[in-house]
């Protein structure tokens, strides 16, 4: 049975229509990148002028929100917004600190054999930010924190050989 | 009904009604009016254009009794001297005949008016005319009326889409993780 390991809440995408947000589930076989909200800027350019611009930011606040920890693994893996990276085709995974934050990649292949590769962005939900900072920690200091949760999470769900392999340079 | 619902729908009703008086506030206006001037010295009949931005006036009449007419196309200051005496100064355009054509530009979004009163030696007849005309630029009050009423429509559906989000937060409303969350420590099996 596929095993949950953990979860990253908020990572952010960049896609040629703007940006998508995306939690993701890491379990044992396999790291999910749920969909959650994305970016509608094509559909209010589309429709053009600044009605266009009110529907599209209308539209961008609506999202999609899952219990991870009960949600079924499957279900997420077969939604097609969806990206499904299986541990056992990963050939390269990196987390980085670079100016604007912490970006991982993933390089891996997929199902077809096509080489793949998907980078994103740690983004610390707002909630974490408005807590830690509450608690008098630097937001600099929050992202480094929510980097090495994450690095955590990938060294207890992959495969020995791919994590020991990874480029973790927070 | 939700509450979202009915404001998405009385916005998406705002902006159609909107976007109809925009394009009715660019469409020319036709008509033709008959009028009819009493016999007698001093007597006038006058048509009034206001509120079209960048307009053009054209059209033609023709005196459907006997006789000439003297026809003008008058601003109102040229209007309130006329009105006084049917002795304008000065006229946008002035026929006297039992047909003619006109064709003025509006300059400003005022007041125009077309006057019409008897031809020299008709005073003593009751005298019929129909004018053709057609008003093209933009009617402000549609055109105004309409971007107002749309955008008020744009405010009301965004408001009912954000009511509408955060109606759909609360029915799907789950516990939310804000930080990085493990959810198994298991040691991982060997390779």
């Amino acid at each position: 049975m596929e095993r949950k390991v953990g979860l990253i809440p908020k990572v952010m995408i960049s896609g040629p229509l703007g940006l998508k947000e995306y939690g993701v589930l890491v379990t044992d076989r396999r790291t999910i990148f749920v969909l959650e909200k994305k970016s509608s800027a094509a559909i209010g350019g589309a429709i053009g002028g600044a009605i266009g611009a009110i529907i599209a930011d209308a539209i961008t606040s609506s999202e999609r929100t899952y219990d991870y920890e009960n949600e079924n693994p499957d279900r997420l893996g077969s939604d097609e917004r969806n990206v499904v990276v299986p541990h056992d085709q990963i050939s390269r995974i990196r987390l980085k600190k670079g100016l604007s934050g912490c970006s991982l990649l993933m390089e891996y292949s997929d199902s077809s054999g096509k080489a793949r590769k998907v980078k994103a962005m740690l983004m610390p939900p707002p909630e974490l930010i408005q807590r830690r900072k509450s608690e008098g920690v630097k937001g600099k200091a929050v992202v480094a924190d929510y980097a090495k949760s994450a690095q955590r999470v990938f060294e207890l769900a992959l495969p020995a050989s791919v994590a020991q392999n990874g480029e973790w340079r927070i | 009904m939700k509450k979202s619902k009915i404001m998405t729908a009385v916005g998406g009703i705002l902006i159609a009604l909107g976007l109809i008086g925009v394009v009715w506030g660019i469409q020319p206006a036709k008509g033709t009016e008959t009028l009819t001037i009493p016999s007698g010295d001093g007597y006038f009949g006058y048509l009034k254009i206001s509120g079209w931005l960048n307009g053009h006036l054209s059209g033609d009449f023709s005196v459907t009794s006997d006789g000439i007419v003297n026809f003008y196309i008058l601003d109102p200051s040229q209007y309130d001297e006329y009105s006084y005496d049917l002795q304008p100064s000065d006229n946008m355009k002035s026929i006297s005949a039992s047909t003619g054509e006109f064709s003025v530009d509006l300059p400003s979004s005022g007041s125009y008016y077309m006057a019409i009163d008897h031809g020299s030696g008709y005073e003593s007849m009751t005298q019929t005319v129909e004018i053709n005309f057609e008003v093209t630029g933009f009617d402000m009050i549609f055109l105004f009326g309409g971007i107002v009423l749309a955008a008020i429509g744009a405010v009301v559906s965004l408001l009912g889409l954000r009511v509408r989000a955060k109606e759909t937060v609360d029915v799907t409303a789950k516990p939310t993780i804000s930080d990085v969350t493990v959810f198994d420590e298991k040691p991982k099996p060997p390779n």
